[in-house]
């Protein structure tokens, strides 16, 4: 029974990172149609981020202060990651609108000029972030041991999860964003300047990877293919949740990360991977539109 | 108010409209009608921008729009309910109206005319906009374009698929809003009759161009009747 909790509270955690990394997916191909191959650097990049800030604050703050470095890495991952993602989207994506197969090759190619990039700056052997000493240890309740660093990752993901929610449903930008999603054409009829909408929101998805890396960071070493194991789940999570959809992606990132944690303790990582990829393609046969689909009247005629 | 230069229009390869040349006089209802795949629409969606012009200008209150994007054009003032309504169907009456005060940034309050000429829109304010019947979502795409008071309101067949009840309730309140606000209007209709109960003057349009312009009240039904069928 412990085992089965804590076997559960790592699924979720790790659903917690992968929801992260699924939103930007999620929003990104949502009011873009574009499949950003790249997504998963930017998860790299913000645990490198973490990593940067770790060092400055080593070497110019004195001991004792040293362990905030965290709550300076989580906006300064985010920053980095956003301007990044702006970057991409301003000179590669918005050139390659309605081009699916040309976009998906192109952000393949920045994917591994990115990883190339991390392997010239940081080196080829991963480097270790230090997690703040508040985060070592746990709760033990029962027999079960719920380690800090795991819940402070599910937590700061629910509250990014909850300030999402606050930007598209409480904000004009979310409206003039959903609007954009729901009908291109019409949103500019509005007065929404689209172009703006696309670069914000591409850039807003990428912060959240940067952020995803953050909590990638207090997990384990990074290296530059960091992203590429998370990235393939958040995919899968998208895919099975239904694109234009925050509950869709939520639900499909906590099924997605509780299958892969479930069948990785049962049996080896390499066969849960084929397990989840399995339980994936068996669902989309029954439902291709992933469980959220978008139905009205509009749409039917 | 608002002018067409010879202005040419493609749809895809085709070229849909030839050396397009009108004007919507300030204040007036103006009333464009013709046979399906006229270029009609194709003649709105130019002065949107939403599709390309490669030749020809449009003029609105004096400056050349003709290179402006099409949400710089709204800003200036320019309401547009295209053909099918495209209401956003996943949003509520509520955000589709408040939408169309994204013009002016998304700021002040739905002028309250609106629900007096409208009064079915409060009533379904909390239901999702692809949920409502045709006809409703009509009225509702009109006051999300008046949402903004724009200058001129350009409505692409707004009696398509609309029971004769509801029509009669468009065509009184697009006199009214002409009436009370002084907004111009530009609308392509196919339905004759409409067109001669509700504008001040109507163009009829054959093959990308205007074969027949005059003041409503001075053209003969019969002959504009006679050219549409031609």
């Amino acid at each position: 029974m412990e085992q089965l909790i804590n076997t559960l509270f790592n699924g979720i955690s790790l659903s917690s990172i992968i929801l992260l990394t699924s939103i930007g997916l999620a929003i990104t191909f949502g009011l873009m149609k574009v499949i950003n191959m790249a997504h998963g650097e930017f998860l790299m990049i913000g645990a490198y981020m973490t990593f940067v800030m770790q060092q400055i604050f080593v070497k110019f703050f004195p001991e004792s202060v040293r362990d905030i470095y965290y709550f300076a890495a989580i906006p300064f991952a985010f920053l980095v990651t956003f301007l990044l993602g702006s970057l991409l989207e301003r000179f590669v994506i918005s050139r390659l609108y309605g081009r699916e197969i040309d976009s998906l090759l192109a952000t393949y190619g920045i994917s591994l000029i990115l990883q190339q990039a991390a392997r010239s700056i940081f080196g080829t052997q991963g480097v270790n972030v230090n997690a703040p000493s508040f985060l070592n240890g746990g709760i033990t309740i029962g027999g079960c041991t719920f380690s800090y660093n795991r819940l402070f990752i599910i937590f700061m993901v629910a509250l990014c999860l909850f300030l999402v929610w606050l930007i598209m449903y409480k904000s004009n930008f979310g409206k003039q964003m959903r609007a954009v999603m729901q009908n291109r054409t019409m949103a500019q009829c509005m007065g929404i300047n689209s172009r703006r909408v696309d670069n914000i929101t591409f850039s807003i998805g990428s912060g959240l990877a940067g952020i995803a890396g953050c909590s990638v960071a207090l997990l384990g070493s990074i290296d530059s293919t960091v992203g590429q194991s998370y990235i393939v789940n958040s995919f899968m999570a998208v895919v099975l949740g239904g694109v234009g959809k925050l509950l869709g992606t939520v639900i499909g990132s906590t099924i997605i990360g509780s299958a892969s944690i479930f069948t990785e303790h049962y049996t080896s990582s390499t066969i849960a991977k084929a397990i989840v990829l399995l339980i994936v393609i068996v669902f989309l046969q029954k439902r291709p539109q992933g469980l959220f689909v978008i139905k009205s009247r509009s749409l039917d005629e | 108010m608002l002018e067409l230069k010879n202005i040419d229009s493609y749809y895809g390869e085709s070229r849909v409209i030839e050396d397009l040349s009108f004007n919507v006089p300030k204040g007036k209802i103006v009333g464009f009608i013709g046979r399906n795949g006229v270029g009609k629409s194709t003649t709105l969606k130019s002065i949107m921008g939403i599709v390309k012009t490669p030749s020809g200008q449009v003029i609105f209150n004096g400056e050349d729009i003709t290179k402006k994007p099409v949400y710089e054009r709204v800003k200036l003032g320019i309401g547009y309910v295209p053909q099918g309504r495209d209401i956003f169907p996943q949003m509520t009456v509520q955000e589709n109206l408040e939408l169309g005060l994204q013009p002016i940034g998304g700021k002040g309050n739905i002028p309250d005319y609106l629900f007096d000429l409208f009064p079915i829109l409060p009533k379904f304010a909390k239901r999702r906009g692809g949920d409502l019947s045709g006809g409703q979502q009509q009225q509702l795409a009109i006051a999300r374009a008046l949402a903004a008071e724009p200058k001129i309101l350009i409505l692409d067949e707004p009696t398509e698929g609309i029971q004769p009840s509801i029509i009669r309730d468009i065509g009184a309140a697009i006199k009214k809003i002409n009436e009370w606000k002084g907004i111009t209007v530009l609308l392509v209709e196919q339905y004759l009759d409409f067109v001669l109960e509700n504008t001040d003057m109507l163009y009829v349009m054959e093959k990308g161009k205007i074969i027949y312009q005059n003041d409503t009240k001075a053209a003969d039904g019969a002959e504009v009747q006679r050219l549409m069928t031609e």
